[in-house]
């Protein structure tokens, strides 16, 4: 894979974010955001 | 920043949630997991950009300590965290007395903003903004990133920064 335009130290808030969401959660909370009932 | 067409490296300190994350959330993503930091340095394009997502306080500074060593002249340390003003003051000066430059840039709009576009006030290190502003320009939300990296720090900019992630979060 080419090289990395930018480095991320600490993925905790990718933790926050399946915590807070899940990954199908997420997709729903993102829909209802753009006006979709679901 | 990944979902904007930038390649991002990933580290964290317990290894095995890297590999979650590729594994998970990553998978089929152009993120590259790395597992120390050697691999992690070797993996970004020069100048290098390096932003911390960690806790506020004495995290920064260990991670600072962590990774200057293997930076070269002209490569950034973003502090993305919650840090205080006084504190990324100390920091910029602190890096640039090592020869590398330093952003302490608040990230506004919660875990939602990460994924559709925060509230982003940059400061620091001037000389840093050409390398970091084609990615903050094009993941920031819109309204408040006309102007420049400011000197110092930019935590003095909370209100206003708070507001363009209200603006944000209206629209």
């Amino acid at each position: 894979m080419a090289k990395a335009d930018i480095g991320l130290i600490g993925l905790a808030v990718m933790a926050k974010l399946d915590f807070k969401y899940g990954k199908q959660g997420l997709h729903r909370r993102l829909l209802q955001s753009h006006g979709f009932k679901g | 920043m990944e979902s904007k067409g930038f390649t991002v490296a990933c580290f964290n300190r317990t290894v095995s949630k890297v590999d979650d994350f590729i594994n998970g959330r990553a998978k089929g993503k152009k993120i590259i997991g790395c597992h120390s930091i050697e691999e992690f340095v070797a993996s970004l394009k020069t100048p290098r950009k390096i932003m911390l997502m960690v806790k506020a306080g004495q995290a920064v500074d260990d991670f600072i300590e962590l990774v200057l060593p293997h930076l070269a002249g002209g490569d950034t340390i973003i502090d993305g965290g919650n840090s205080h003003f006084p504190d990324t003051i100390r920091r910029t000066a602190y890096v640039e007395s090592k020869g590398k430059l330093y952003i302490g840039t608040g990230v506004s709009g919660g875990e939602e903003g990460a994924l559709l576009g925060p509230s982003i006030m940059p400061g620091g290190s001037p000389k840093a903004w050409p390398s970091v502003k084609p990615i903050f320009q094009k993941i920031a939300a819109r309204p408040l990133m006309a102007n420049p990296v400011a000197t110092g720090s930019a935590k003095r900019c909370r209100p206003l920064r708070e507001n363009g992630a209200q603006r944000h979060r209206i629209r």
